[in-house]
């Protein structure tokens, strides 16, 4: 497994009290938290200042032909992969990497290449015990997207098994090659708080036609 | 009135003579300006003209290739750690002190009151980074001596207190209370100061959203390729800053994965203008040739390359096209338009290997052994030290752990320090 990914497996959050900081103005009155966000919301109702291109929690409005439904995944019938969390069928070829870190768990299928790099895959990330909410992560991917000029698209969908679903896609340049790359994101979160991120990447001209969007249609949450 | 077919001309007969005028001039500023100042104006030329252009460098501060470093502001001494100690800072506050493998010391004062992690690419080994564990926000000061490094922490003592028993003011009535705690602080002999403008240190939001960096994630598993994954970056005063990223790259022939941070140093508007890279390997041999390998583990390697030429541009861009990075770097130097395999075990070794060999010769390579009483993570189990204890646990570490060494174009030197 990666040594990157090991690293991870450290990874420990840790709760810090905001306590003093050197250089930093303390303010003398503490406001409640519900104080401090009914300010901020009226501030930003007043001013006005909800614009696109700063995204809220909630996903854009879904369009009205959805790119992405769930499927029985009959064409797929090659490989089904039975995880402890959810399963999902693959193409047999593809090629699986794994990873247990600390509150995550990573797993990767990938059409083989031997002779070149990593083109076309799907990878499923499970956070057991998130601390920020599927939406708010959403939101974040979304921002730190648009922030690196990606044009991004974020719908909400229905999906089994699911409290909240979001399909998060973009397309970026491979650097130096001219080519661009389509990636779509599911992320689907369960009853108990669970986030499920399942990716799905591979060159833009051919997406449609990879069979990735027919892969993440067979994905389903372990009830 | 003004006839219809003439409103406009105006206009046009202005930006004709912009044309011209910032032409000629930028002709004759490139022929008599240094590199650095005539890459700016060649953007500039070049976005009036319609030309394809390149983003400016900003015109490169000391960092990558100063050896020593010792200058703060900066994201800190180029160097990998040689020992490491907590200092309590009062109010139960600590903070993390360094000593590089040239001399200076950089010391991480965490502004959130989590526990303190080992700065990231100053590890003694990148397997050692445990940045993401730490404290989301840290301040970050640099020194140049150990007397240095006592100062700033009597400064954020003193800083401590005061903001615990007379705030930071912001209101009239605020400031003089403020301003009444600094004359009793200094009556009592707490004069020290805190620096001001030091480099702020955040880390990247991987700990907190894992799901938000799944495509990340999904990148970086295994050996199929390199991964890379955000740490944070440092920002500083002046609007500079440092983006950290670690990455884990499969070598091959025979050369175990390597795990490296990778340190992109940008000017006030985000240009390019310096790459380090620490990385844990034995020992980097450089052929006569000037061509550099790495083998093993064992000491920590600092390289660093300022991006001040379109040769050091095209290094620099080939390195990050190998690794994947994803996020938009804009160079100074024109970068030729090559095409490029996309991140790949197979491209990254050789592009990591033409980084080094530009170092050799235009930038800095240091390496820091491992010794028995090196820095580790224990530093930041163990005992926390007052600051007056400072100076002799100093010395004592100096005792047990080699010092650093520079790379001087032809052999390994003693890395004196900047004190």
């Amino acid at each position: 497994m990666g040594a990157v990914v090991g690293l991870l497996v450290r990874i420990r959050r840790r709760r810090g009290r905001f306590g003093t900081l050197p250089g930093m103005a303390t303010p003398l009155v503490e406001l409640a938290p519900a104080v401090r966000y009914a300010a901020l919301a009226g501030l930003l109702l007043l001013s006005g200042c909800a614009t696109p291109t700063t995204p809220g929690t909630l996903p854009t409005p879904a369009p009205s032909e959805a790119r992405l439904t769930p499927s029985d995944g009959t064409s797929l019938r090659d490989r089904t992969i039975q995880h402890p969390l959810f399963t999902m069928q693959v193409p047999a070829p593809y090629e699986e990497e794994r990873g247990d870190l600390d509150r995550v768990t990573v797993a990767r299928w990938s059409r083989p290449n031997p002779d070149g790099p990593l083109e076309v895959a799907v990878a499923v990330v499970v956070e057991s015990s998130p601390t920020q909410p599927l939406a708010d992560q959403a939101a974040a991917l979304e921002l730190r997207l648009r922030e690196e000029h990606h044009e991004v698209e974020r719908i909400g969908l229905a999906w089994p098994d699911a409290a909240q679903a979001q399909l998060i896609s973009w397309r970026e340049g491979v650097r130096g090659t001219g080519t661009f790359r389509e990636v779509w994101q599911l992320m689907a979160q369960r009853a108990d708080g669970t986030i499920y991120s399942v990716v799905a990447f591979g060159p833009f001209d051919t997406f449609d036609s990879s069979g990735l969007p027919e892969v993440l249609a067979t994905f389903r949450i372990r009830p | 009135m003004t006839p219809r077919r003439e409103a406009g001309l105006g206009s046009l007969e202005y930006i004709g003579l912009a044309l011209v005028a910032s032409t000629v001039i930028g002709g004759i500023a490139i022929a008599v300006a240094p590199d650095p100042i005539a890459a700016t104006v060649r953007y500039a030329v070049c976005t009036i003209t319609g030309g394809d252009c390149v983003a400016p460098l900003g015109v490169p501060k000391a960092n990558a290739d100063e050896p020593p470093a010792c200058s703060p502001g900066m994201s800190g001494p180029l160097g990998a750690t040689r020992s490491a100690f907590q200092v309590s800072i009062g109010s139960g506050r600590t903070a993390l002190v360094e000593q590089t493998g040239g001399g200076a010391f950089r010391i991480v004062a965490p502004l959130d009151g989590a526990p303190l992690a080992s700065w990231p690419a100053a590890s003694a080994a990148t397997s050692r980074i445990d940045a993401l564990a730490g404290a989301r926000r840290s301040a970050l000061y640099t020194a140049g001596s150990v007397q240095e490094a006592s100062d700033v922490l009597g400064g954020l003592g003193r800083q401590g207190v005061h903001d615990r028993y007379f705030g930071t003011g912001g209101s009239p009535v605020a400031d003089v209370w403020s301003d009444a705690g600094d004359g009793l602080l200094d009556g009592l002999g707490m004069s020290q100061r805190t620096p001001s403008q030091p480099s702020t240190f955040t880390a990247a939001d991987l700990a907190d959203q894992p799901s938000s960096y799944a495509y990340d994630l999904a990148l970086s598993l295994g050996d199929a390729g390199p991964g890379i994954l955000p740490l944070g970056s440092a920002h500083r005063e002046d609007g500079s800053w440092t983006q950290y990223l670690t990455a884990s790259v499969p070598l091959g022939d025979g050369r175990a994965a390597e795990q490296f941070v990778v340190e992109l140093e940008r000017d006030h508007k985000g240009y390019l203008t310096g790459v380090r890279t620490t990385s844990a390997v034995e020992r980097l041999t450089v052929a006569p040739d000037g061509r550099v390998d790495a083998v093993g583990q064992g000491a920590t390697h600092v390289v660093g390359l300022r991006v001040s030429t379109a040769a050091d541009a095209q290094v620099a861009s080939d390195l990050l096209a190998s690794l994947g990075v994803q996020q938009p770097i804009a160079y100074a130097a024109p970068v030729a338009p090559r095409v490029t395999t996309p991140a790949s075990a197979a491209t990254v070794g050789p592009a990591l290997d033409a980084f080094r060999t530009a170092a050799v010769t235009a930038g800095t390579v240091t390496r820091q052994p491992y010794s028995p009483g090196h820095a580790s993570p224990a530093a930041l189990t163990g005992p926390v030290l007052e600051p007056d204890a400072l100076a002799a646990a100093v010395t004592d570490a100096s005792k047990s752990t080699a010092s650093g060494e520079l790379w001087n174009g032809t052999a390994w030197q003693p890395w004196s320090g900047c004190a």
